[in-house]
């Protein structure tokens, strides 16, 4: 092997002067000619003759440039060159056949491409830290609830106890959120990254412009520090490299610029605008402080520490702290809280990450199949060119000569294929990137990079060997010599070969079913998703959020809230407005909160509940359309400041806690002293009315928060949503609607940013995309599979029938009619068809297990799922048979028995 | 008289001693000195060049001949020279080892 890739190598390299070396050579031998004809003519022989003479002396001037390039160790290449000549001529001239095959081998190619490149983008690619593989998410989880939540969470205290282990090299805090900036006369709403000043060192990322964080810029009352992205570099600040050291407004505070980060820098695809010290305070830092796990940390191992290493130090850690802080103890023995770290980059895109494995797999089933196919195909020709290559071999060709234009042949498929496959996968990643970015989170660097050219040219070239060796196979078989006696047919060899392609047409249903089962339980489970009721009116609603600056006063947010309504209901496609923290499918912003209802007695067994709450302004639930059940909805009362505090709660709430009593009336607080009773100067809001329970963020949500709607006069809230219902019809335009509404917003007041305007329907509709997009998926590729079985199960039945033409025949001499005839025919592709079948119905039921967590109400073994593909692939079988049938069971049995 | 397998090389080096020449050159000097006796397969000179240049011990280059022509020409290269020598000496000892065989057999 080595010697032979030296051997290629060097003749590639004398390639390359190849040209100027034959030039010269023909210069050479054309002088020696023309010197010994001019010495020939000067002894008085005239020009004809002299030239003849000095050819003749001379010898085969072939064999000399022959015997040259022999010297020269190129003689390889010039074979190689012939053999993909003779390739060529082979692909052109059959040139159906190559179309077929190309198109098949490119088309799987293509698929598998463009999957491997949202795999890889999405899952498998490094980030480009240095050294990220040193990178951990490091925090703790919840050890005892089973409710599959294993977030990793960090209190600032826990923080400060990692920071003592020597284990870690660099610990980042990191959490997102959002900021009203000012600048000049310029406000934006963008996001921000709050970090310890530490974050960019664990990352070893440095600012291109300025400096980074230094440590201590994270505490109370030090002067505000930020730094841009590149992006808002550019378009806030026109790129001036003078911006360091001037002053931004940042909800209501001044912050120095002292940084810019990198146009490439990215922190988990969250589109961060500026980056600022998370800052701490004294009280955070705390022993009572320890469970307040808010935020998350991203740390660098230390240069040799292995994960095990770092999570006995984490043990130890807890431990230690258990040991010595008592305030800990009932809150560890309850909920089990224990430190823990993952990968840092396998912790971040475990999102979607067994559907992209799972598609993966599909495609590769795909390119089997198609493999297969493209097998069957070959057999079928090798067979007829069977003669041809007995010729060459009787003829003096060797053996290993003709493997190798053979596999040239094959390979020269297979590159075809390849660069046809690139272009069709480069195609189908546009299609991706229209339905598909859902299925995982770095959309935007979907791209076919190094290692997807490289997977792209190993299926090629393994799809080309393929084609290539089974040629060989068949050769192997065979008695060569015999076969150009033989009429080239009908040799026992031949039957095995049928049997062999029978395992592979049996393979190609397996796989198929496979991949249709996936396909149906997807369809079923999206059905079943799509059978839920939202508890509201979907149609006509749109919605955008708002935030007031952090330093505005109740009162304020208050008025602005009700001159905003005002302003908003007088638009004409307005028919409803309100405001709440809460809209459903847009989500809360964290509020849930302990409650505690009044008359009740709670202990360490009988726990108060957690409700989720909504502070609403304005006629939410009209707005809305959830249907009040029992008593009032909120009035204008209640929405005056300072009114008292009323709670509208839902049906779920009403029935888990006032199973048989009339809740209206009952009063509840949030207002807690300890674990077990209220404050004694609590707030009491009393609950004036009962409302349906709606969807909070997906239609197949489950065991969510009961939830309760608060007033806004009693509590008035700094963020919100608006939610409008619009006239909607054929001349509404969302966009148009969303200028006016911005002009009214301005006219209100021209500081408070927005959001982007959204319709529900969309928004329900934006839950469902990365399942849509996966059952699309999944369903292209069951679809072209059954296409690649229906034709694989077509070609071996028809070429058994070729070969089985003369028991054809004799048997209809005999006297079998076209019925029996047809139905053995037809028996044997069903045959096929069932045992792929059944190993297939058997595989599904393992194989599915891996999207278990993505099926909605249907089991993996759903029996419907099941039956319905059994039965679409027996018809499709069915009808694959039927053609090759009819024409065995019209065998002419005079012309049959003639043949050959 | 035919040339002997594997003397080609051996006489084309020889020659090469005495200074630069180009493959006709080469033949010429080889019938000159034998006489018109040896007969040199010219076809043969060539790839024999070839393979010599390609073991490092000649080296070509393109130049211009007295009557202005342009044509490869050979120069032996210092490993070309020991390699002479070498094969001198390795003829000899054949030609003698022939040679005791005859007479004394």
């Amino acid at each position: 092997m080595g010697l032979w890739f030296v051997k290629f190598w060097n003749a590639l390299l004398a390639l390359f002067g190849l040209r100027r070396k034959q030039s010269e050579l023909n210069e050479e031998v054309d002088f020696h000619i023309e010197e010994r004809a001019s010495e020939l003519l000067e002894q008085g022989y005239d020009i004809k003759t002299a030239r003849d003479m000095a050819l003749r002396e001379f010898g085969g001037i072939e064999t000399c440039k022959e015997d040259c390039r022999d010297a020269w160790g190129t003689r390889f290449i010039h074979e190689i060159w012939s053999d993909l000549r003779q390739a060529w001529r082979q692909i052109n001239k059959h040139l159906g056949y190559s179309i077929i095959v190309v198109s098949i081998l490119s088309l799987c190619i293509a698929a598998n491409t463009s999957i491997f490149s949202m795999l890889y983008n999405a899952v498998l690619k490094p980030y480009p830290y240095p050294e990220e593989e040193r990178l951990v998410e490091l925090g703790e989880v919840r050890l005892k609830t089973d409710s599959g939540d294993d977030i990793l969470r960090i209190s600032i205290r826990k923080y400060l106890d990692y920071k003592e282990l020597d284990v870690f090299e660099n610990i980042g805090l990191y959490r997102f959120g959002g900021d009203n900036l000012h600048f000049g006369d310029q406000a934006f709403r963008v996001t921000t990254g709050r970090v310890s000043p530490s974050f960019l060192e664990t990352l070893q990322v440095r600012p291109i412009l300025g400096r980074n964080f230094i440590e201590g810029e994270d505490e109370e009352g030090r002067p505000g520090v930020v730094i841009l992205s590149y992006d808002l570099w550019q378009t806030a600040f026109d790129s001036d490299r003078g911006v360091l050291g001037k002053r931004v407004d940042i909800e209501g505070m001044t912050f120095e610029i002292i940084g810019v980060m990198p146009a490439s820098f990215r922190f988990l695809d969250v589109d961060v605008s500026l980056w600022r010290p998370h800052i701490v305070s004294p009280n955070s830092k705390t022993r009572r402080a320890w469970n307040a796990n808010r935020l998350t940390a991203i740390a660098r191992l230390k240069e040799g520490v292995s994960m095990e290493q770092a999570q006995t130090a984490l043990k130890v850690s807890d431990r230690h702290t258990y040991e010595t802080y008592a305030g800990r103890r009932d809150f560890i023995d309850r909920v089990g809280w224990g430190s823990a770290l993952a990968n840092f980059r396998s912790y971040n895109t475990q999102d979607g990450r067994d559907v992209l494995f799972f598609l993966q797999a599909s495609v590769i089933g795909v390119f089997l199949i198609g493999c297969a196919n493209i097998a069957n195909m070959v057999f079928s020709k090798t067979t007829v060119r069977m003669q041809e290559i007995s010729m060459r071999i009787s003829l003096g060709a060797q053996l290993s000569r003709l493997a190798r234009m053979l596999l040239v042949e094959g390979v020269m498929y297979g590159v075809i294929a390849g660069l046809i496959g690139l272009v069709l996968g480069l195609l189908g990643l546009e299609i991706i990137k229209e339905y598909g970015l859902y299925l995982f989170s770095r959309p935007e660097s979907l791209s076919v990079d190094g290692v997807s050219l490289v997977y792209n040219f190993s299926l090629a070239i393994a799809g080309g060997l393929a084609i290539g060796l089974a040629p060989l196979l068949l050769m192997r078989q065979r008695d060569l010599a015999g076969s150009l006696r033989e009429s080239g047919r009908s040799s026992t060899a031949s039957r095995s070969l049928v049997r062999l392609r029978q395992v592979m047409a049996m393979g190609q249903v397996a796989l198929t079913c496979i991949l249709l089962i996936a396909t149906g339980l997807m369809l079923s489970s999206l059905k079943k998703i799509l059978d839920n009721e939202t508890g509201f009116e979907t149609e006509n609603l749109v919605s955008a959020m708002l935030e007031l600056p952090n330093a505005s006063e109740p009162h304020e947010q208050l008025d602005y809230g009700e001159r905003l309504i005002q302003r908003l209901s007088e638009l004409s496609e307005v028919r409803s407005v309100a405001l709440n923290s809460f809209v459903p499918f847009f989500g809360f912003f964290g509020l849930s909160s302990e409650f505690f209802i009044e008359g009740r007695r709670y202990s360490p067994q009988n726990r108060r509940p957690r409700f989720s709450f909504g502070i609403a302004h304005g006629p939410i639930f009209e707005t809305v359309g959830i249907p009040l059940i029992r008593g009032r909805t909120f009035t204008e009362g209640d929405m005056m400041f300072d009114a008292p505090p009323v709670v509208i709660i839902d049906k779920r709430l009403a029935d888990l806690y006032f199973p048989n009593e009339d809740p209206i009336g009952k009063r509840l607080t949030g207002d807690l002293a300890g674990d077990f009773a209220a404050s004694e100067d609590a707030t009491w809001a009393t609950i004036v009315g009962v409302v349906g329970n709606v969807k909070t963020l997906e239609l197949n949500e489950e065991g969510v928060n009961p939830m309760l709607y608060m007033n806004a006069g009693a509590r008035p809230i700094q963020a919100q949503r608006i939610v409008m219902r619009v006239s909607g019809g054929e001349r509404f335009n969302l966009e148009a609607f969303e200028g006016k509404v911005r002009a009214a917003m301005s006219e209100v007041d021209a500081t408070v940013p927005s959001t982007e305007f959204i319709s529900m329907e969309e928004r329900i509709d934006g839950t469902l995309l990365g399942r849509r997009a996966t059952l699309r998926f999944l369903a292209g590729f069951g679809g072209l599979a059954l296409l690649l079985s229906a034709i694989g199960i077509y070609g071996i039945l028809s070429y058994s029938v070729t070969l089985r033409r003369k028991e054809f025949g004799v048997r209809t001499a005999l006297g079998a009619s076209r019925h029996e005839i047809l139905r053995t025919v037809l028996f044997q592709g069903l045959r096929v068809t069932g045992i792929g079948l059944a190993v297939g119905l058997v595989l599904a039921g393992v194989v599915t297990q891996l999207i278990q967590e993505r099926l909605y109400r249907t089991g993996s073994f759903d029996f419907g799922v099941y039956s319905g593909v059994a039965l679409v692939l027996v018809v499709v079988a069915f009808f694959a048979s039927f053609i090759p049938a009819l024409r065995a069971a019209n065998t002419n049995a005079a012309s049959a028995l003639h043949s050959d | 008289m035919e040339l002997k397998q594997g003397t080609l090389d051996l006489l084309i080096l020889r020659i090469l001693l005495s200074g630069k020449r180009h493959g006709y050159g080469i033949v010429k000097r080889i019938q000159f000195l034998s006489n018109e006796m040896l007969n040199v397969g010219q076809g043969s000179m060539y790839p024999a060049l070839h393979r010599l240049e390609r073991k490092g011990w000649v080296k070509s280059s393109r130049e211009e001949t007295e009557k202005g022509k342009v044509t490869k020409f050979y120069r032996l290269t210092a490993r070309g020279r020991k390699q002479v020598e070498k094969e001198k000496q390795a003829w000899h000892d054949f030609i003698s080892v022939i040679n005791r065989v005859l007479e004394e057999g």
